[in-house]
């Protein structure tokens, strides 16, 4: 499903050259649950940025379902991330002035589905009890919980039911209970068949996935 | 694919972005609210002072060539006597008449002053003496009886026609067949005139009689020795009046051998002038109205590069789950549209105001037209679009990572 080959990363810093990623070699198949880890600024979020979508490498190719992701236009690549992908943060990244049905509601304004806006609204509604927030539905992000809020972004990018869950750090800011209920989520999503390529600096977090790779000045050590 | 549901929800997004910063919103649009609103009150004032020349125009008649004498001065009565004109008189219209064939018709007045007295009470309305055609070259009808006739002005009839106002005002004497009496004259009245709506005056070199408060009465009934005050020369075609009253000018300058005592009115050139004045008016507008919006559309741009750089993590968000750079440029659209509109439409609503304002207060004839409201309405969406383009267009361009990155 994802193949990554000989991806490069490099950023002008004025003069300087700083290169984020070296060669990176990487596939992962439908329905694997993969963790990063790795010491901070060994690439980790660059890189998932770039399987995201969201960044193109400097070199090197990325296979997305049999596309070649370098020749996607930048309004494809939108779409194609409406559509196929969800991302999670650290920092939850919410919409402060929208309340939690709307934030959740945000990929559909962007992705072309044919669907109507009950069917819409019935599927917002729909996570937003899987992810147990039914009785937050009207409350601003400034007005829940870190680990509320993280349910909100997962419900977020959930919703469009994308083959693909990219965390960063998830847990980050979150006590370990919290945590573990987060980690919950995921494992309904990949349990439903859902791809998810985790980072995360735990090890007690990382032993939730299948796989494991590690990082470092950016290169991959399995 | 754009439905409105989505249109909906980028609506919401907008305001609620304003609402954050209420003060701020409101202190940016007053440049729009000053710009929509002298746009508004100005072309009302337009139209109010076009709208009023038009009907007075129009009461004098878009086809009539007015020839007035001019009262002299003393070494003005010298030289015209020196110079042989004769005066305003029954003859320079039978000169117009003949000699011009575009001539229809034309109408001899005498303004005479008398006293009149009706059932011995004294009454101070005009006196014109007048030749039958007055009525119809001024669209004059009356409501009881006729107006002066060929036979009238023959045999000198003892008749007079008198307005409504005075109609009323004379009570049982004011009806047909009652009498009332100019100087030793008793005159019987044969008709009244229907009431006339008479516009305040406004240019007084157009200005229109008080049909209301008026006796009309054959020529050469009262022993008057005065020139005529007026002909009226009715042309048969509207383009043929500028023609016409060249042709006139000649005529008279001829018959009064160069003696200016006498003035030459044409309404249609009247209102060519009215619409030249208004050009150069609505030139003096758009610059105003341009500097003001101006000035307002860089208060938006100001605000919304402020928006944009606030919001850059929400851009990153809105990009990351699939927000397009046309979806980002739509959202900050909408978002500075909003703005200038809401401006807009507060500068129509005080515009409005001060167009009421000016017509209670100062008297000034101010007609608000869907084009005074929708002109400014469309300009303002338009500054929004304007100057909401470049901020918009930064924020599309941002790089998502880096606007992700940002906190
Ligand atoms: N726009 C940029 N310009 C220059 N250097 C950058 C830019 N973005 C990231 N970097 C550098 O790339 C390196 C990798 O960053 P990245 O965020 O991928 O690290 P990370 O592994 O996610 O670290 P952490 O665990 O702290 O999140 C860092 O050294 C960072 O300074
Ligand atoms: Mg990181």
């Amino acid at each position: 499903m994802i193949h990554l080959r000989k991806i490069r990363k490099k950023y002008q810093m004025g003069s300087r050259q700083v290169t984020v990623l070296r060669n990176i070699d990487l596939s992962v198949s439908g329905g694997d649950f993969l963790a990063i880890m790795g010491p901070s600024g060994s690439g980790k979020s660059t890189l998932l940025h770039i399987l995201g979508c969201l960044d193109r490498p400097t070199s090197g190719t990325y296979c997305l379902n049999g596309k070649n992701v370098f020749e996607a236009s930048d309004k494809q690549l939108s779409r194609f991330r409406a559509a196929h992908i969800g991302f999670v943060f650290q920092n939850f990244h919410l919409i402060p002035v929208l309340n939690v049905f709307e934030n959740i509601e945000l990929p559909f304004l962007y992705a072309h589905t044919d669907m109507q806006q009950p069917e819409m609204r019935q599927k917002v509604a729909e996570v937003i009890r899987q992810v147990g927030l039914a009785d937050r539905v009207n409350h601003r992000p400034s007005e829940l919980s870190g680990g509320e809020m993280q349910r909100v972004a997962i419900a977020r990018a959930m919703v469009m039911k994308p083959e693909i869950i990219l965390a960063d750090e998830p847990t980050g800011n979150l006590d370990s209970k919290t945590g573990r209920e987060i980690l919950a989520l995921f494992h309904t999503f990949h349990d439903a068949g859902g791809t998810i390529i985790m980072i995360t600096h735990d090890r007690e977090v990382a032993s939730h996935a299948g796989k494991c790779i590690q990082m470092k000045d950016g290169n991959i050590f399995v | 694919m754009f439905d409105y549901f989505k249109i909906y929800i980028i609506l919401k997004t907008s305001f609620r972005s304003l609402l954050q910063h209420k003060l701020r919103s409101a202190l940016s649009i007053i440049g729009i609210i000053c710009g929509t609103m002298a746009v508004l009150t100005m072309l009302s004032i337009g139209e109010g002072a076009r709208q009023k020349i038009i009907s007075q125009i129009g009461q004098l008649g878009i086809r009539n060539i007015f020839i007035k004498s001019i009262p002299l001065t003393e070494v003005q009565k010298q030289k015209a006597s020196e110079h042989l004109s004769p005066g305003l008189n029954a003859d320079d219209a039978v000169r117009i008449i003949k000699g011009i064939p575009y001539v229809r018709t034309a109408a001899c007045v005498k303004e005479v002053k008398a006293a009149v007295f009706s059932a011995g009470a004294e009454l101070s309305p005009q006196i014109l003496q007048t030749s039958p055609e007055y009525a119809d070259v001024l669209n004059l009808s009356v409501q009881h009886g006729r107006f002066i006739s060929e036979t009238d002005m023959i045999q000198k009839n003892p008749i007079c026609i008198i307005g409504a106002g005075l109609a009323e005002n004379m009570g049982v004497e004011g009806n047909i067949g009652r009498t009332l009496r100019i100087e030793n004259r008793v005159l019987s009245i044969i008709g009244i005139l229907n009431p006339f709506y008479r516009e305040r005056e406004g240019n007084t070199s157009i200005s229109v009689r008080n049909y209301n408060e008026i006796i009309f009465i054959p020529p050469d009934i009262l022993d008057t020795e005065n020139d005529l005050t007026e002909i009226v020369v009715q042309i048969k075609e509207t383009e043929q009046v500028i023609i016409s009253g060249k042709i006139i000018k000649r005529i008279m300058e001829v018959a009064h051998h160069q003696v200016e005592d006498y003035q030459i009115i044409i309404p249609r050139e009247i209102l060519r002038q009215a619409q030249k004045t208004r050009r150069t008016f609505s030139m003096f507008l758009s610059a105003v109205a341009g500097i003001s919006l101006l000035v307002g559309g860089i208060g938006i741009m100001n605000i919304m590069l402020a928006g944009v750089s606030e919001r850059t993590k929400e851009i990153g968000i809105r990009r990351a789950v699939g927000a397009t750079k046309k979806d980002i440029i739509f959202q900050f659209l909408a978002e500075s549209v909003i703005l200038t509109s809401l401006g807009g439409s507060a500068g129509i609503l005080l515009g409005a105001a001060a167009a009421k304002c000016l017509s209670a207060v100062a008297d000034w004839d101010t007609v608000i037209t869907f084009f005074s409201v929708f002109l400014p309405l469309l300009m303002s969406v338009f500054i929004g679009v304007f100057f909401g383009l470049y901020p918009a267009w930064q924020a599309a361009c941002m790089d998502p990572v880096t606007a992700l990155r940002n906190e």
